[in-house]
């Protein structure tokens, strides 16, 4: 009696435990659609309200406090607390096409005529009439205006500054498409010259003074901006006009958190992929002015439904451009302020020397300060934390790090050629130094994960392509591969199905429509494996998802 | 908001501005300010600035004065620090400056200004009022006021990389000063200053020393004399900084500044620096012998590069001073800029 009593109490206590277990069995893991490569059809977004960001609050927000969910700490010990992957991706680790993004030159290969094409070549601002002046430009740190062409469209024209001339200017041009082909929503932005007689100022337009007070624009005004940029050796204004975006402007997006007036905002932005890998873009291209106050979002319309699309703008200081000047040589070494350096160099009196000052920059002023021998993939650092690229985990380095190795060093330059530097070795410079941190990208981030992609089948194998070896990275590495029966509704792994060779075992071919396989495949670091899903179709068999390991 | 003499304590007061009179080539400025000290200062400025491509420029400017207690402890380098006194200082100045820019770095001008003067006795409760305590022959000018007119020709040559926060080049000035005493006719002198600035940047201007040299020296004729309250003063925030402000008086001048600054983070610069400098009667003792130095150390808050904010701890052996300054130390602008002293 005694005895059943103990068996009673023992399964009493055991059985919350059966509440803690896994639900492992709720659900499916891959439906038929996947993997999914474009959003669902949006909701209706146009209860969205513009918004406004002060560029201090911006600052001081993100660099005192820590905003938007955080991965948990390298040192925690808690075995249940894991990373958090990203949310916004296909059963692939790919982000959807979308309000936020779309996959373009990694995954559908642009020719170099596209790249330079960017996101259009065919509205430049008309030379046909004259263009009017409607607004001043309130926003970002350099020169300019607003105008509307004889075609009625507008845009906001930008100059370099006096001291750099073509700096800004060339770089707003080059990154905006290099951010295009890598799957970013950017303004059209077009180099353009003109002669003074092609502006005029608009009627009744206001400007405000520097006390904040409106007053009427005059030509003036105009002729008094334009005594603060450059000329060319023709004597005209180089400016960018980035053509107005179609649609309300709604305010810049954050990288944490997520619109709440916007419907089909569910995955908080520190959790996007899209958002964390754009730190990776932004390393390439030294993007250290890459925070909010440089995105906008925008009411846009698929098929009459109203959504939220986000853009990146405002390229100006990119590269060795700081809009203003040349960039501060911490640019992308360190944040503005962060308390360990500055509290070292408070005590030291300045004699230890960080890596960024010692930094040789070439004396080509519309270059400014970009180089690649002290760049580092891995500790680069927009000008102040950025809740997104800080949540960057090795996959999101993979998916990032492989577009950025798809630019071959044609294309590269062809890019940078559409800066129309008049100074060649300041062509020559940019192109160069891009490849050689597009190389340093690869080395470091490619590697933190078995560099496999592009899986597929084939003549009855699985096939891939090692993309360090591609890129020349690292030699041809072995791997091997095991393969599963896998039970797509308990999501369990039965082994084996048959060989360990990447041919198919027979058990697939032998297999039903709707049976699903899984092969993990597994270099010399036991930690680093890639587990490639199959599902066996009618006819076919397809890749229905990839999972990495590290 | 400030913007009055070191000493002052804090001042308020309405500015009125207008940037968009002829298109915004001109620029009409009045001010008022007034301190819980009752230090006054009323200002209209009318002036074409500068602009980037502009070569000519012009200024007008008409400035009243009424400072009760500014301190003075005797002529010389040997004044004592206990002996420190008071007097008023009250002035309106009308002066005209117009200059042209010859080269993007090199600019030529002229400036005349007439001046009403009146130097009374202090009024600070603490401390007894300066004409007390010296006589018209130590301290010229104590008992009588004179008003002046004053012409002036000035060079500059900039190749500074941002005035507002200087890292690298350099900024040279000299001006040579005609006053004519109009009331009295014993204080009529000449003065030549002379103005070195030097910046020394690496680790891609990470690391800065500043240097600075400045001189002003007198010239008199036999019977006339320069009144105290136009002397050279050295002492205070701009030049000696471990020594009280206004703490010597002389006809002649030297100041050596020296610093070495390094960047903290990305708005904020530290330095640590040398004074050394003194006052002396006659322009043959120009030599760097019998210098008054401290040394110290600061903080430099930029904002896009421009310091508008420091903070400066000076350590002499006449003690610690501490300040807080909403300009750049070694902040000079164009010469031929209305003053009757810089320092004030």
């Amino acid at each position: 009696m005694s005895l059943n009593i103990r068996r009673v109490l023992k399964l009493l206590l055991a059985l919350p435990l059966v509440f803690c277990v896994p639900h492992t069995t709720s659900a499916q893991k891959f439906y038929p659609d996947d993997p999914l490569w474009t959003t669902p059809p949006p909701r209706d977004a146009s209860g969205a309200l513009s918004r406004k960001l002060s560029d201090y609050y911006d600052f001081l927000s993100n660099t005192f406090a820590e905003l938007g969910e955080e991965q948990p700490d390298d040192d925690d010990d808690d075995p249940e607390t894991g990373y958090i992957p990203a949310r916004d991706v296909n059963t692939l680790g790919e982000v959807h096409d979308g309000g936020w993004y779309v996959n373009r030159h990694y995954r559908h290969p642009m020719t170099i005529d596209d790249l330079v094409r960017g996101v259009g070549d065919t509205r430049a601002p008309s030379l046909d009439g004259p263009w009017t002046v409607i607004a001043g430009k309130t926003e970002g740190i350099t020169p300019g205006f607003t105008i509307r062409d004889s075609s009625g469209r507008r845009y906001v024209v930008k100059f370099d500054p006096l001291s750099n001339p073509e700096i800004a200017t060339a770089a707003e041009v080059i990154s905006s498409k290099f951010f295009h082909a890598l799957g970013y929503h950017v303004p059209e932005n077009y180099l353009v010259e003109f002669n003074r007689d092609q502006l005029r100022v608009g009627d009744d337009v206001q400007l405000r003074d520097s006390l904040g007070q409106p007053r009427p624009m005059t030509e003036r005004d105009i002729t008094e901006i334009l005594l603060n940029v450059p000329r060319t050796a023709s004597g005209d204004y180089r400016a960018v006009a980035s053509l107005f975006i179609e649609g309300r402007n709604l305010g810049p997006f954050r990288y944490y958190g997520v619109r709440k007036d916007d419907p089909n905002d569910i995955v908080p932005h520190e959790h996007r992929r899209d958002l964390r890998g754009l730190g990776v873009f932004a390393a390439w291209l030294n993007h250290d002015d890459s925070r909010s106050i440089n995105t906008q979002d925008f009411l846009a319309t698929q098929d009459g439904v109203p959504y939220v699309k986000h853009y990146l703008i405002d390229f100006g200081s990119t590269l060795g451009s700081a809009s203003n000047g040349a960039n501060s040589p911490r640019s992308g070494f360190e944040y503005l302020f962060t308390w360990r350096p500055a509290l070292l160099q408070t005590f030291t009196f300045g004699l230890v020397v960080p890596s960024f000052a010692r930094a040789d920059y070439p004396r080509l002023p519309s270059v400014g300060r970009f180089e690649s021998e002290r760049f580092s993939a891995e500790s680069w650092v927009p000008e102040y934390r950025n809740a997104a690229f800080a949540n960057r985990l090795p996959d999101d380095a993979f998916w990032a790090a492989k577009q950025v190795m798809n630019f071959s060093d044609a294309e590269i330059r062809a890019i940078v050629r559409t800066g129309r530097y008049s100074d060649p070795a300041a062509e020559k410079w940019v192109a160069e130094t891009l490849i050689i941190r597009r190389d340093k990208i690869g080395r470091a981030f490619l590697t933190k994960v078995l560099p496999l992609d592009r899986f597929a089948i084939r003549d009855g194998s699985l096939v891939f392509e090692d993309l360090a070896a591609t890129h020349g990275l690292q030699p041809p590495q072995s791997y091997s591969i095991q393969w599963f029966h896998f039970d797509n509704r308990s999501r369990q792994m039965t082994p084996p199905p048959g060989a360990a060779s990447f041919a198919l075992p027979p058990a697939i071919s032998r297999a039903t429509p709707g049976e699903y396989f899984a092969s993990k495949i597994q270099g010399a670091d036991p930690q680093r494996t890639i587990t490639v899903y199959l599902r066996k179709l009618p006819d076919h068999l397809e890749v229905a998802g990839i999972e990495r390991s590290w | 908001m400030g913007g009055l003499v070191t000493g002052s304590g804090f001042a308020l007061g309405p500015e009125y501005l207008r940037r968009d009179l002829a298109r915004g080539r001109l620029l009409l400025r009045g001010t008022a300010q007034s301190s819980f000290s009752a230090y006054q200062k009323y200002d209209l400025q009318f002036s074409m600035p500068p602009t980037a491509r502009s070569r000519f420029f012009f200024d007008t400017q008409a400035v009243h004065r009424n400072y009760p207690g500014l301190d003075y402890y005797g002529p010389g380098p040997q004044s004592s620090k206990l002996s420190r006194s008071t007097y008023r200082l009250e002035d309106t100045q009308f002066n005209a400056t117009a200059g042209l820019q010859l080269l993007p770095q090199l600019g030529v001008g002229g400036s005349f200004g007439y001046t009403l003067l009146n130097a009374g006795p202090g009024t600070e409760d603490d401390f007894i009022s300066a004409d007390k305590v010296f006589t018209p022959g130590q301290t010229p000018g104590i008992q009588d006021q004179a008003n002046y007119t004053r012409q002036s020709l000035f060079a500059q040559y900039d190749t500074r990389d941002n005035p507002g926060g200087p890292r690298s080049g350099s900024n040279y000035l000299v001006e040579y000063t005609f006053y004519q005493d109009r009331s009295l006719g014993r204080h009529d002198f000449d003065r030549l200053d002379l103005h070195l600035q030097q910046y020394v940047s690496f680790f891609n201007q990470r690391r800065v020393f500043a240097l600075r040299a400045h001189t002003s020296l007198a010239f008199t004729d036999t019977g006339q004399s320069v009144p105290f309250y136009l002397q050279p003063i050295i002492g205070g925030s701009e030049n000696l900084r471990g020594y009280r402000p206004f703490r010597f008086y002389d006809d002649n001048s030297l100041i050596l500044n020296a610093e070495y600054r390094w960047e903290t983070f990305s708005g904020m610069d530290m330095a640590i620096f040398a004074d050394a400098g003194k006052v002396f009667h006659r322009r043959s003792e120009l030599d760097f012998s019998n210098l008054e130095s401290d040394v110290g150390f600061g903080f430099r808050f930029n904002a896009r590069n421009n310091v508008f904010l420091r903070v400066d701890v000076g350590f002499s052996q006449e003690g610690v001073q501490v300040w807080v300054k909403f300009n750049n130390i070694f902040s000079e602008g164009r010469f031929g800029a209305p003053a009757t002293q810089t320092v004030f």
